[in-house]
């Protein structure tokens, strides 16, 4: 699976890279998600939309600030056992 | 467009140990012919404590699909995290669900269910944070 350090999937463009999309990272959890991240994401390639207005959560949202944190929700989670 | 999930950090670096392969088990139990299983209607989590939990599904010819198995080996992170090998089982964890069905419900106990398959595979992780 592709889990994800925030839990959240990344659903958007790339940050800072032109032309570049991504849908990736769904947790173990992308079967409820992918058919309407994958229509959401489609829109953009296709229509040119702005995520805002694809419908995807804005959680899902690729940003600098996610690829910048050095948190770690996975690793954080077997620090508690 | 980058829908390659796990593998995304290999084409694109900045995604490292921001999308991380992990590996799961998953196994399949069922009853020999003469011994029907009981019915469970419903798909189960069984939770043990924070982050640890069993994916329990009902097949519709009653045998069952149940991964999880975290006790056994998410302490030790060279079993999961950053383990893209899909063709080997977590070894610590390959006995996990055997006589699980007897052990955790009631009305099992006749019915010598056994562990059929082991695999490695997709399981769910249920985040706290997101339904």
């Amino acid at each position: 699976m592709g889990y994800s350090s925030d839990y959240m999937p990344w659903v958007g463009a790339v940050p800072e890279k032109d032309g570049q999309l991504v849908i990736a990272g769904f947790t173990g959890h992308g079967m409820p998600l992918i058919l309407l991240a994958a229509k959401g994401i489609a829109k953009m390639l296709r229509e040119e939309s702005a995520f805002e207005e694809t419908g995807i959560p804005r959680i899902f949202k690729p940003t600098m600030e996610r690829l910048l944190t050095k948190k770690n929700d996975i690793l954080d989670g077997l620090a508690k056992l | 467009m980058y829908a390659t999930n796990a593998y995304t950090a290999g084409i694109a670096p900045q995604f490292a140990h921001k999308i991380v392969p992990v590996r799961g088990i998953c196994s399949h139990i069922v009853t020999p012919k003469d011994k029907p299983s009981p019915l469970l209607p419903n798909t189960y989590s069984i939770r043990y404590g924070p982050a640890h939990y069993d994916y329990l599904i009902p097949r519709p010819d009653g045998s069952i699909v149940v991964g999880g198995a975290k006790q056994d080996f998410w302490h030790d992170k060279s079993w999961w995290y950053g383990v893209t090998d899909d063709s080997k089982l977590i070894e610590p964890a390959k006995h996990y669900f055997d006589g699980l069905m007897q052990r955790q419900f009631v009305g099992w106990d006749d019915t010598e269910a056994y562990t059929e398959n082991v695999w490695t595979g997709s399981k769910k992780f249920n985040s706290p944070t997101m339904g």
